[in-house]
């Protein structure tokens, strides 16, 4: 069974997001922001992340640069699922190594589709 | 040949003036407060009516149809949300206003280049907007 990473601030959405994935036969971890995200791949793979942007401590672009820099999760795919939809902050998260990039508020059976096409 | 004005050449506001302003500033964080009454009771409401759909998930015959029957209710969730973080930004830009105003303009500046980052950009709700690099 694949394993998705899901990191938000929000605790709704982490929930809305989990909810989803888990019925569509995903098993889902949760944190709550990029530093969380650090601690909990520590010494693990998932096949997945979708990931916010806003966040306290570090937001998700910084995230996805630091896991570029790790052999572990250098190709793991990461989609950026958050409110900012602006041209240049897409580009900030291309250039960081982010695999695409999702508007809030998802469509579940969208999310789900993405996933399945990203995954494989 | 015209000259955009020089902000440092503009008035001092006058200590009236900014005692009104602070009042506004209170006036707006208690309205936010309300705002945000509101935003939690409809978090309380759309988290028991989730929950519900969560329980009939079991008899559900399968994800696809699970999703897009509660895909109206997740949509609530997450406008509550995106509502209730923009609430949070607004009480915080007001909190640097009433911090600015108590300073006063000389030491305003180092604060305003602290400027919170919004956390919503978009004007619309671009419902499932992908994008894949």
């Amino acid at each position: 069974m694949h394993t998705i990473l899901t990191v938000d601030d929000s605790a709704s959405m982490r929930l809305m997001v989990a909810f989803t994935l888990k019925h569509a036969g995903y098993e889902v971890i949760e944190a709550v922001d990029g530093l969380d995200a650090l601690e909990r791949l520590k010494g693990r793979d998932v096949s997945l992340m979708l990931v916010d942007q806003n966040m306290p401590r570090m937001d998700g672009i910084s995230l996805v640069k630091e896991l570029r820099k790790t052999e572990r999760h250098r190709a793991t795919p990461i989609l950026m699922l958050t409110t900012e939809s602006s041209d240049s902050m897409k580009q900030q998260g291309r250039s960081a190594g982010a695999t695409g990039w999702l508007v809030k508020p998802f469509d579940p059976a969208k999310l789900v589709g993405i996933v399945r096409k990203v995954i494989g | 040949m015209t000259h955009p004005p020089d902000p440092s050449a503009a008035p001092a506001l006058t200590p009236s003036v900014v005692a009104k302003v602070r009042e506004q500033v209170a006036q707006a964080n208690r309205e936010l407060d309300l705002l945000r009454g509101l935003l939690h009771d409809a978090f309380e409401q759309l988290i028991a009516h989730f929950m519900q759909e969560q329980g009939r998930a079991v008899a559900a015959v399968d994800a696809d149809t699970l999703l897009a029957e509660t895909a109206h209710t997740m949509s609530a969730f997450q406008v509550q949300d995106i509502s209730d973080q923009m609430a949070v930004h607004i009480a915080k830009r007001l909190k640097l206003i009433e911090l600015v105003m108590q300073r006063g303009s000389a030491e305003s500046e180092s604060e305003l280049f602290a400027d919170p980052a919004c956390p919503v950009a978009g004007k619309t709700l671009d419902f499932g907007s992908v994008e894949l690099f």
